[in-house]
């Protein structure tokens, strides 16, 4: 969400109010945004991912799913709660590290859910996830128009959390390797 | 077939990363009356078009993968060729909201159908303890090249004067999509030419197997 809460751009009484946009709030993201909302995710979101894919060797992955749902959740709650720039870096460090364990984990779920001919049909189906979450992230405009930008970004982050706590509970654990031979 | 793979994901994650973060930053600048229907048609187009691109290319993959191992490849090489007129006129047009949501979601549909075959690939020549890893080491590399296209692309954006003139956000995803999409092409065809030898290659060891084993 941190796209269209920066592409965010107010009009009338609303225009630089630190309610509405975050360039308000925090004037350095015009120097920084690049870095902030790319480079300060992305070094914990890479380098943890490769502990993460060791973890999801050796786990039990719905709980390292389930759990590091919702702890990136709550980076996206103290990220709008939190009145602080250097704050918000932190919580962006903290979503990239959290989040690593995403990927790994379930695609080595679906892998041992579905036999190699529907692995990438149910493949697609986990990748086609990030489009619908990326679709319905555009919402976003519409509760910073409505709320402000800290109250979406907690909103959007308790809804997480409630999805982690729901993935503790629905998902199922799969045998290892039940489908595959070794190439 | 992992490196090659990684090397094509590694251009597709350098223009998805500028596409997801500043594709919304061109058009809110640039057509900022428009951003409740923006709100509204780009969720409807990433959500639809992005899981009817993925959940197609899955389908096709598995469906043809017998006919030809090559299929793979094929579908993340069309999506690539496909999606960059279709991001171009997206991002080049700025005096008319409708024809660059229109551009954007042929974009979305032609060109999402990628990961899946991508990451199948890897998966099927690789061993079933290393799937995790492969696709965490997989996922480093592309986050990578994505994160140094961001910091870039921003460079150049402040650079540019993008604050103040925002169709320079168009000019230069389009410019950063090119690289990406040119890019991943001629990577995602060697990467098929190697699954192919390597499933060639299991299928023959199967069959002698099968032949030396007493009935």
């Amino acid at each position: 969400v941190i796209g269209f809460t920066y592409g965010y751009q107010a009009v009338g009484a609303k225009f630089n109010s630190p309610t509405y946009m975050i360039t308000a709030s925090y004037p350095q993201l015009f120097a920084y945004y690049g870095v902030i909302s790319s480079f300060a995710y992305s070094v914990t979101y890479s380098t943890l991912g490769v502990w993460a894919g060791v973890l999801s060797g050796k786990m039990n992955r719905k709980v390292l799913l389930a759990i590091s749902c919702i702890l990136w959740s709550l980076t996206t709650v103290g990220g709008g709660a939190i009145n602080s720039f250097a704050f918000f870096c932190m919580m962006r460090v903290a979503l990239g590290a959290f989040q690593s364990a995403c990927n790994p984990a379930s695609y080595s779920i679906i892998a041992d859910y579905f036999p190699p001919a529907y692995r990438s049909t149910a493949n697609a189906i986990e990748t086609s996830g990030s489009y619908v979450g990326g679709g319905i992230a555009s919402f976003s405009v519409i509760l910073i128009a409505k709320y402000g930008w800290r109250a979406m970004y907690q909103i959007i982050g308790w809804l997480g959390v409630a999805v982690g706590v729901a993935a503790l509970l629905v998902i199922k654990e799969p045998e290892r390797g039940a489908y595959d031979l070794a190439p | 077939v992992t490196k090659w793979t990684t090397i094509a994901g590694c251009f597709r994650f350098w223009e998805t990363f500028a596409i997801v973060y500043y594709l919304p930053s061109f058009f809110q600048k640039v057509y900022p009356l428009f951003k409740g229907e923006y709100g509204l048609y780009n969720a409807m187009i990433v959500a639809g078009m992005g899981f009817l691109s993925t959940i197609v290319g899955g389908l096709l993959s598995d469906k043809y993968e017998k006919k030809s191992r090559m299929t793979k490849s094929y579908i993340c090489m069309i999506g690539s060729a496909l999606g960059l007129p279709a991001i171009m006129l997206c991002t080049l047009v700025t005096g008319n909201f409708y024809l660059s949501l229109f551009a954007m979601a042929v974009k979305y549909l032609v060109a999402e159908c990628w990961m899946s075959p991508a990451i199948t690939m890897m998966q099927a020549t690789v061993k079933p303890e290393d799937q995790g890893n492969i696709v965490s080491a997989h996922l480093f590399y592309l986050t990578i090249a994505g994160c140094i296209s961001t910091v870039l692309l921003g460079q150049a954006a402040n650079m540019m004067g993008a604050a103040t003139n925002p169709a320079v956000y168009g000019k230069l995803l389009s410019i950063w999509s090119a690289i990406g999409y040119i890019g991943a092409v001629p990577a995602f065809w060697k990467a098929g030419k190697l699954y192919q030898k390597k499933m060639n290659q299991v299928e023959e060891e199967a069959q002698a197997n099968a032949k030396l084993s007493p009935a």
